[in-house]
């Protein structure tokens, strides 16, 4: 019928207007609303989460554990309270400075141990002595791989630790999760720290490095081969002929990873990232088996 | 520092980090078998040349030696540089790259009729003997009279002392710095240990 008829006519114009800003008011009113709930719900929550920590920061410093779960909780929704020690939650938590303390102490193993390994240590490895220079006495074996620990760090708690596992220690203490975390942390400086992956266990690399494939899994195998192999052993493990064996290895020497034993027939080679310069004597013992 | 320091070890078993019998303890590196091998890649084996440096120090200044001789079947070098339980000894070769590291760092020094087969090893450097004599000259009022080379290193004032029994061209280095300093003036003796010395009193 009034198919024919011009549309926009100035009634239908202003009646679309109309309802145009209608709708918008009350999307207006609905979202300012939802704004001012959502805004009443974050400050009862920022209050309580801020109640929350302040009540248990000194759990949160102090127990491995609850600081943990406390990084989780805040994950799933979206705050990272241990980005900066500037922040709010960083001067509201201190724990900021706790992470940038752990920083430092990573910083510092890896550094003074890099003339022996490289640059590339076990997490474990770099937990344990943290934690004996942020003086706990019983440092505990690796919490996350306990059973595939290397048998150096173990072979070294059983030396050390007497039988009570002193919880006086447990202010100090640290998990593998904070170590990560920290390490994370320390990746804006560009020194190269960061977290690999090699077999089953995490390793601590302080140098700007790309491990290739070979020699990922040559370190891997080293891990269940005490710490050493040569030809030999490759060839029976891993099924490779000579030449992209000692490819391998011969790389991994010129990244100072590995260390050449020629005094032994065939030659070994030796990854000394577990090594413990002053307290036990892992390497006789490895030697000597 | 008797031969029986090797056998009280291999006693002892593997249970536990062994001290020798003199109470000096390797660091855990010296059981580590590549450490016997000078290493092809240039950063490891100045890491390596570093500790073995280091190594070499703390043995040689736990038990006041001074000299090593490459040529002397001696101890010192069975313990330092051979290692029976893991079955590994330094070639010749590398104690010298070894000590020619160290003489880069002022840790060492060829004697130069040796050909590279006896070495200073300077534990402490002659700057700090220097001070160690003198203040135990004054303290025990012995400035103002010459005594002789001798009796610094050999007398019975000294003997409770670092520096007794200190070898003979690290003593000769030490008054040079005494002299140059201006502290001390030496006098032509017979020989070595009737070289003299005089303190000067400390105001003058």
């Amino acid at each position: 019928m009034n198919r024919r008829r011009p549309v926009g006519g100035r009634a239908y114009a202003e009646r679309l207007q109309a309802t145009n800003e209608s709708y918008q008011r009350v999307g207006q009113t609905i979202s300012d609303n939802q704004m001012e709930q959502l805004q009443k719900q974050m400050e009862t929550f920022r209050a309580n989460l801020e109640t929350f920590a302040r009540l248990h920061r000194k759990d949160i410093q102090k127990d491995p554990v609850f600081r943990m779960h406390f990084q989780k909780m805040c994950g799933n929704i979206g705050v990272d309270p241990l980005a900066s020690s500037k922040g709010y939650w960083g001067e509201l938590l201190g724990v900021g400075d706790f992470y940038y303390e752990l920083g430092i102490q990573i910083i510092d193993v890896c550094l003074s141990t890099r003339a022996l390994n490289g640059g590339l240590m076990e997490l474990s490895e770099v937990k344990r002595r943290v934690e004996r220079m942020r003086g706990v006495r019983n440092p505990s074996p690796t919490q996350n791989h306990g059973n595939s620990g290397s048998k150096w760090a173990n072979a070294f708690s059983a030396a050390t630790s007497s039988n009570s596992q002193s919880k006086e220690n447990t202010n100090m203490e640290i998990t593998e999760d904070d170590v990560l975390r920290s390490v994370k942390t320390l990746a804006p400086l560009g020194s190269g720290f960061q977290v690999l992956q090699i077999g089953d266990k995490k390793m601590i690399s302080s140098v700007p490095r790309e491990l290739n494939r070979d020699q990922s899994v040559i370190l891997g195998l080293v891990q269940k081969t005490n710490g050493h192999v040569n030809v030999n052993i490759v060839r029976e493990k891993l099924g490779w002929e000579t030449g992209r064996t000692t490819t391998a290895l011969n790389t991994l020497l010129e990244d100072s990873l590995m260390w050449i034993d020629q005094q032994a027939e065939p030659y070994e080679y030796w990854v000394p990232g577990f090594f413990e310069p002053e307290e036990d004597d892992i390497y006789a013992r490895a030697a000597s088996s | 520092m008797s031969l029986s320091a090797a056998s009280s070890n291999a006693a002892q078993g593997l249970s536990q980090s062994p001290a020798l019998a003199s109470g000096f303890q390797f660091p855990s590196i010296h059981n580590f078998p590549p450490f016997y091998t000078l290493q092809p890649t240039a950063s490891t084996w100045k890491n390596q040349a570093d500790l073995w440096g280091t190594v070499v120090m703390r043995y040689f200044r736990h038990h006041r030696l001074y000299q090593l001789d490459l040529d002397d079947a001696n101890t010192t070098n069975e313990q330092l540089f051979h290692n029976q339980r893991i079955n590994r000894r330094l070639k010749p070769e590398t104690i010298q790259a070894i000590v020619d590291e160290m003489v880069k760092k002022g840790d060492a020094e060829w004697d130069p009729t040796s050909r590279k087969r006896k070495a200073i090893i300077l534990w402490r450097k002659p700057e700090e003997w220097a001070t160690f004599i003198s203040t135990w000259v004054f303290e025990s009022g012995l400035n103002n009279t010459i005594m002789t080379y001798y009796e610094i290193a050999h007398g019975d004032n000294a003997e409770d002392q670092e520096f007794y029994n200190i070898h003979p061209t690290v003593l000769q280095k030490t008054m040079d710095v005494l002299v140059k300093r201006g502290v001390a003036t030496t006098f032509q003796g017979a020989n070595f240990e009737e070289m003299g010395v005089k303190f000067f009193n400390a105001g003058a």
